[in-house]
């Protein structure tokens, strides 16, 4: 288990080289250079030579890319950016946290709604107590972030005036963000683990449960979700990813400063250092919650745990 | 004095989608007499799981509908008792084993866990943990697995083992009536037989009434008391043992079921399958159901729904034995 | 013992046993749900309402600015009313809706065919091609797939066709991954062993034996994914990486209107229903089609 654990550790290490190598790959394509972009238009041609040489930008790509790599891995430095003239790294740390919690409050959002609803009218199918959720669920998983932000920036902020419409003065700051990227994926938690559970109490064993004359609920609660929770943590975790790429334009909309939208004005800008270190960062959390997934399976299902114990390759 | 712990009286039951009603069991009555076997004997689909999962109130709730009948255990009839009720019989007065063992236990459970629960269930007042588990313990040598491996999980046995787990739990309680559907189907040849001996073992120690479901009459053969044969839902033919085996008179069905079986006595070039499959359930024939396959079939056979003859123990649903007709014998 | 090989199922010469076709199947299982029914309308209404916008109301209206009638709520004329620059916000979303579907459907076939081709090598050869394929596939959907969309929208130049493709490269790891887990399912039945002892080319055997037997779920994950399509273009226009102005896209007319949230929100909340009207129907007919192929679902 450890050495599998361990394994699975470092296999990060790839994907993220991976992740770094495309990225840069993009920016490298992308029209315009950074002194343009750092001078204005005012800038004079020799100007821009100069500062493009300065930043090394007139070498061949594939030095560039080992440039940035030596530096990254070895004297930790990320860049500086274009735009603002501060490291990569101070904005990072500085916006990583906002990200974090308004991702966190959104899959919370997102599970402790999503999932209890959804076993619920898995259990009571047929009756209003699953018509009428996932129908709303319906609704919901089609509603894009933004837009449902705006509605409820609209409604809870301007109509009525209890939560700020932008910033993040205080936990208020965070409500209606974390709402509008939770609800869609609530919907979604809602109608896979309605699915998941429905797929799951027409197995045999269930029926092996109630022929040992099991209550209701024993069945349900201990013997049904245990297996249902297998696919519903994948979902969490796959929505996990999704959430981070959605608070981009969560985060622009309400105006938060997360990692999210420094990366779409790191695009906008053309401040290659920004975006890179942005999406590396936002791509090692969504490696580690797929890491975080996969050993909660092996929790859960002995059948999997077994597995890994053996020190098979597993399938990521 | 025959001493009944089972009656079924002309039950029926029926699947009902949204495309098509199934008349999965019709009218159908037998009984279980207090350590006898009975064995329930047809091909895929005549309704012998229906039949049996109905008697535990088992079926899918929301698409099937037992249409008349009564279950009755003791002087109480099965199909009337509420969900609590039921509950207090599933596992403890009947129980049940299943066909598939390799998906009838929990996967994420210890097989002790789910022995333990089925005698936690039915556990009488003041029964402390320990002799639970001391329960379990004993239930598992009885089944010939060594108790160490009661915290192992399903996927750790081989699919015999898991039958014996299957059949540990079902025998947890002690229960009055135990059920098997197809207990040997899915296991390997020669693990059937294993399997088989030590059901039967067990019944006869325990003195349980067994109900035993197959399509297999050599296991009918090796265990039952009585037989009751099913087609497309009705049972054609019941009796003893002896007049199952032994009786010259049959069910044009039985015959052709004998026939499909090898026999060492007697050498054949070929197996004699019935030709033909089973009627479509969904439709409702007036005559005998067996009459589109029946190679004795007579006019009288696709018009007119046979009544029962009976001698002694012996009934067939066949108008071959109508009043007048048994004149070989 | 008896052998139940031999069972008296065997025979069945005499037996009339009609199969209907699997598509007709299917088409008919569709036909009960009601659901699938009623987003299969939604969806046609929409598709032909778009498809024949010229007809409807004219390009003209969508782009012509008209300072005199801007910010006019919903009336007989401006069915959606008009916004900040006068254009009438019906004929805006009727347009930008063209280019909305068409940027949903044309991304879900270019990822289904890339997904179908990458996913059916990767299952169907294994070993070190499988390996490097999953790997880059892996790392390609370990970066959240706005952020990669966006990336490449970015390097690319904002366009429609640019659009489609990076909304398209962003999806096809998850078509890869559901197309190789359908081709690894049927890839040791005995059919295609069969087809390769027969020594029939690889190519033929995926395209004849393999593909049609795991069309299914990646007819649904491609359904699926034209309605996420839409919202990821959408959300692309939106933060200004779309769609340029004045070209009418549901995404960029719902980020146009954020200055008049206050004093004319029907200008986000028109094509917001209508974005949430198709990725609704769109889902309707996924679910619908899951269910159909797999009856099991529902009883």
């Amino acid at each position: 288990m450890w050495r599998y654990l361990f394994r699975r550790c470092l296999l990060i290490i790839p994907i993220t080289l991976g992740v770094s190598f495309i990225v840069f790959s993009i920016m490298a394509i992308t029209p315009g250079d950074p002194a343009t972009m750092i001078l204005g238009i005012g800038g004079t041609q020799e100007d821009i030579d100069r500062i493009n040489q300065e930043l090394g930008y007139d070498r061949p790509f594939l030095v560039r890319y080992g440039d940035y790599l030596y530096k990254a891995v070895v004297k930790h430095d990320l860049g500086t950016s274009y735009q603002f003239k501060t490291t990569v790294w101070s904005n990072i740390k500085q916006r990583l946290p906002v990200s974090v919690k308004v991702t966190t409050f959104s899959l919370l959002i997102a599970s402790m709604v999503g999932v209890p609803i959804g076993v619920l009218s898995a259990v009571k199918q047929y009756s209003l107590f699953d018509t009428f959720p996932t129908v709303l669920a319906l609704f919901f998983a089609a509603i894009p972030t933004f837009w449902l932000g705006m509605m409820l920036m609209l409604v809870l902020s301007l109509k009525i005036p209890i939560f700020p419409a932008t910033g993040i003065a205080s936990w208020k700051g965070y409500v209606l963000p974390s709402l509008s990227l939770g609800l869609p994926f609530a919907a979604q938690q809602l109608r896979f683990a309605r699915s998941s559970m429905l797929e799951t109490i027409r197995q045999d064993y269930i029926r092996t449960a109630k022929a040992k004359g099991a209550p209701e609920n024993i069945i349900i609660w201990k013997h049904a979700l245990k297996n249902a929770l297998m696919p519903i943590i994948t979902i969490i975790g796959i929505n996990f990813g999704l959430i981070l790429g959605g608070a981009v334009a969560t985060e622009t909309l309400f105006s938060i400063p997360g990692l999210g939208s420094m990366v779409v004005t790191g695009i906008k800008m053309k401040d290659i250092p920004m975006v890179m270190g942005g999406i590396i960062v936002l791509s090692i959390i969504c490696s580690l919650i797929m890491l975080i997934v996969d050993l909660l399976y092996a929790l859960i299902d002995p059948r999997i745990k077994a597995k890994y114990s053996r020190g098979r390759r597993a399938a990521i | 004095m025959r001493d009944l712990v089972l009656e079924i009286k002309n039950l029926s039951i029926r699947y009902k989608t949204d495309l098509e009603t199934v008349y999965a069991v019709n009218n159908i009555s037998f009984s279980l007499e207090k350590g006898q076997t009975l064995g329930i004997v047809g091909e895929t689909g005549a309704g012998k799981t229906t039949a049996a999962l109905s008697i535990l109130k088992l079926l899918p709730e929301r698409i099937s509908q037992v249409a008349e009948g009564e279950i009755l255990l003791g002087d109480k009839d099965i199909l009337q008792l509420s969900d609590v009720e039921i509950r207090k019989i599933r596992g403890n007065k009947i129980a049940m084993i299943f066909q598939d063992p390799m998906t009838s236990l929990n996967p994420v459970m210890t097989i002790g866990e789910q022995i333990y629960e089925a005698l936690f269930f039915h556990k009488h007042v003041g029964a402390r943990r320990e002799d639970l588990e001391k329960r379990v313990d004993e239930v598992l040598s009885l089944v010939g697995i060594s108790p160490m491996r009661k915290g192992d999980y399903p996927h750790q046995f081989s699919g015999g083992m898991k039958q014996r787990v299957v059949i540990a739990i079902a025998l947890a309680c002690e229960p009055e009536i135990l059920i098997a559907d197809e207990p040997t189907t899915a296991l390997d040849v020669t693990i059937q037989a294993q399997v088989l001996s030590m059901i039967n073992e067990l019944q006869m120690s325990l003195n349980t009434s067994m109900i035993m479901i197959t399509h297999d009459l050599g296991v009918v053969a090796k265990t039952c008391d009585d037989v009751a044969i099913m087609y497309a839902g009705e049972l054609i033919e019941t009796g003893t043992a002896g007049d199952i085996f032994c009786s010259k008179q049959h069910h044009p069905y039985t015959e052709g079921l004998f026939g499909s079986i090898p026999n060492l006595k007697v050498e054949a070039r070929r197996l004699n399958p019935i030709p033909g499959l089973m009627p479509d359930p969904t439709i409702i024939v007036p005559g005998c159901k067996f009459a589109q396959r029946c190679p004795k079939a007579m006019d009288v056979c696709i018009k007119v729904h046979p009544q029962e003859f009976v001698r002694g123990s012996h009934r067939i649903k066949c108008h071959l034995f109508q009043k007048g007709r048994d004149t070989d014998e | 013992m008896i052998n139940r090989k031999t069972c008296p199922m065997e025979d069945n010469s005499q037996v009339i046993y009609k199969k209907p076709s699997q598509l007709k199947e299917i088409a008919r299982r569709m036909k009960k749900n009601k659901p699938a029914v009623i987003g299969l309308i939604i969806l046609t209404i929409i598709i032909l309402m778009v498809l024949f916008a010229e007809h409807i109301v004219p390009y003209k209206a969508a782009i012509t600015q008209n300072v005199k009638n801007r910010l006019e709520p919903p009336s007989g004329v401006h069915w959606f009313g008009t916004d900040g620059y006068g254009r009438d916000l019906f004929a805006r979303c009727l347009h930008g809706g063209r280019i909305s579907l068409a940027i949903g459907f044309s991304s879900a076939a270019f990822s289904a065919i890339l997904g179908i081709i990458l996913g059916s090598i990767a299952g169907y050869y294994g070993g070190f091609t499988d390996g490097a394929l999953m790997r880059s596939v892996d790392v390609i959907a370990a970066i959240p797939s706005i952020l990669m969309a966006l990336a490449v929208v970015a390097a690319l130049g904002a366009s429609q066709l640019n659009l489609i493709i990076a909304v398209a490269f962003s999806r096809t790891p998850a078509i890869i991954r559901v197309v190789r887990t359908a081709v690894l399912s049927v890839g040791d039945q005995e059919y295609v062993e069969a087809a390769k002892a027969g020594g029939t080319s690889d190519f033929r055997i995926i395209y004849k034996s393999i593909l049609p037997n795991c069309i299914g779920p990646i007819m649904v994950q491609v359904t699926m994914s034209v309605a996420q399509n839409i919202l990821a273009a959408a959300t692309l226009s939106f933060l200004g990486l779309g769609i340029n102005p004045p070209t009418p896209e549901w995404g960029s007319i719902i980020s146009e209107s954020k200055e008049f949230m206050r004093t004319a929100n029907y200008l986000m909340i028109f094509p917001g229903l209508l974005i949430i009207l198709s990725t609704l129907s769109l889902n309707l007919v996924g679910d619908g089609l899951r269910d159909a192929l797999d009856p099991r679902l529902k009883t």
